[in-house]
């Protein structure tokens, strides 16, 4: 190894190489950037833009804008995509449904009432990129209750797993638990309150901008948890928005499928979505008995696809000890300065220190 | 090629360029509206360009660059996050030795770190970032130069600053 002549090693140019990869992480989500871009361009102006979530990472996270930001655990076991047996994909212009199958609109409007249904459920979802039939990414996600009210207070727990650029297994990254009050439609920053544990293995730290928390520590803190787009029930991916879209045309019943033992129907994503340049071939099965989503497979056919899965649980005790994040043992617990941070958002903790377990 | 053909194709990747190059996902997402909100202005123009999204990118620069010069904003804080190498001595040496790099790349002065991300990310040519940041290549090659003592980054190739380094004694 060569040294500078302070006796520090020198490093190579593929290290700086592989340093600035790293920051890809931070990239923005195209879906925000282009929901400003239409802001800006206003109902008058050239033409709204609109972007068909990316295949993967669409799914949100929450935004800690000078404070925190998350962590997450799992095992990271192979998901494996179980096709629809005979499912088929939508064919343009092919004869509408077989008989017997609801309208869209029906559909849409029982999906709604069995959301309500399950209202104060726990949401268990997951969210799963996958390249070239390799995962790379997956979430999953407790959100309980299922469909806050506004001013409800709402928990969610998030695991975030991924693949690291060389190998091909799916590792623990993050676990993240926010609290926060359930804000009225249109309100896209909360005050919350978030414990995240950040696993080393993928990467030297879980978080935003300068309060990240290094790897193999924990930490907890309250601040704004802004989301332009999804924060609870009220996301563009929640099954709420889906049925929202089914009842307004959005989407066409192609046929009744079993998916894993369950009586379902499918759909696909037609492209009268307004903002929906570019569909991505997306499929949608529905439970056909509980009116409630299944699985939605977006890229379908594509190199690169998301699969999203949804289910129910009743909040039993056992279930609600689901919505808590694991702090392992012997893991310190990380402390944001209370100094100001540097920014136009306002005030958060800045770098801090690692205290003991 | 029409902006949102554009946008629908090429934003994630511009969106991580943009990241790599400031470091930041707040300001990366603000230097990128900025500048699309520009080109879709004048998208006729640039979509007759061979190389539009080159275009773009090297809006994206001088965005970034101006930002700099005329607004403070967050970046990433002095060393970083305190990583204590106890609780992980192996992978966390690794990921250390990464963060002090990322930590020192946001010290750089705006166009030195400009100019590595061009050439170690893009890995567009000197006469390329030249023409990119509007100056010769001498003056990239200048900044480069600086950068990468600063960073102590050993580069290949005869160009090395060998008089500064002296061998490990192994």
């Amino acid at each position: 190894m060569r040294r500078d002549r302070d006796g520090g090693p020198m490093r190579t140019e593929d290290d700086l190489r592989q340093a600035l990869v790293t920051l890809e992480r931070h990239a923005p989500d195209a879906h925000t950037v282009l929901s400003v871009l239409n802001s800006a361009a206003g109902q008058s102006g050239p033409g709204r833009f609109s972007w068909r979530r990316p295949p993967t990472r669409s799914r949100w996270r929450p935004r800690f804008r000078l404070i925190l930001l998350a962590a997450a655990a799992a095992a990271a076991a192979g998901l494996v995509i179980t096709l629809v047996p005979g499912s088929r994909s939508p064919q343009p212009g092919r004869p509408p449904a077989e008989a017997g199958l609801p309208t869209t609109a029906a559909l849409g409007r029982a999906m709604l009432t069995a959301f309500n249904g399950v209202r104060d459920d726990i949401e268990y979802s997951t969210q799963t990129g996958i390249t070239k039939g390799v995962t790379a990414d997956v979430y999953r996600d407790w959100s309980w209750p299922a469909q806050p009210a506004p001013g409800q207070l709402q928990h969610d727990r998030t695991l975030f797993s991924e693949r690291t650029p060389k190998s091909l297994v799916v590792r623990l990254s993050e676990d993240d638990e926010v609290t926060f009050i359930a804000p009225r439609t249109g309100v896209i920053t909360v005050r919350g309150q978030i414990t995240m544990v950040c696993y080393p293995g993928t990467g030297p730290a879980c978080g935003y901008g300068n309060t990240n928390t290094p790897a193999g520590t924990w930490s907890q803190a309250s601040g704004k948890v802004l989301n332009a787009s999804d924060i609870g029930a009220g996301g563009m991916l929640s099954p709420a928005s889906l049925a929202q879209g089914i009842a307004s045309g959005q989407w066409r019943i192609t046929h009744r499928a079993r998916l894993e033992g369950q009586p379902a129907i499918e759909l696909s994503e037609t492209s009268h979505g307004r903002n929906v340049i570019e569909p991505l071939p997306t499929l949608l099965w529905v439970n056909a008995r509980t009116h409630l989503p299944i699985r939605m497979i977006n890229g379908v056919g594509l190199a690169t696809v998301t699969l999203n899965e949804w289910a129910y649980l009743p909040p039993t005790p056992a279930n609600l000890k689901l919505l808590r994040v694991h702090i392992p043992p012997g893991y310190p617990r990380y402390r944001f300065a209370l100094n100001s941070a540097p920014s136009s958002g306002g005030p958060g903790p800045g770098p801090g220190q690692v205290l003991g377990p | 090629m029409t902006f949102e053909e554009f946008a629908a194709a090429r934003l994630p990747a511009v969106l991580r360029f943009a990241a790599v190059l400031t470091g930041d996902r707040s300001l990366a997402e603000d230097v990128v509206q900025e500048v699309l909100i520009r080109a879709n202005g004048r998208w006729q123009a640039i979509a007759d360009l061979d190389r539009p999204e080159a275009y773009v990118r090297k809006m994206i620069v001088n965005e970034y660059l101006s930002w700099r010069r005329r607004s403070w904003r967050l970046v990433l804080s002095g060393a970083g996050p305190e990583v204590d190498g106890r609780l992980a001595p192996d992978p966390a040496a690794a990921h250390a030795e990464r963060d002090a790099i990322l930590a020192e790349l946001a010290r750089l002065p705006a166009r030195q770190r400009a100019v590595l991300v061009l050439r170690y990310y893009e890995g567009l040519s000197d006469t390329e970032i030249a023409e990119a940041l509007g100056c010769a290549p001498g003056t990239v090659r200048g900044y480069a130069s600086r950068a990468l003592a600063l960073l102590r980054v050993e580069m290949a190739g005869p160009t090395k600053p060998a008089q500064e380094m002296t061998e490990e004694k192994s």
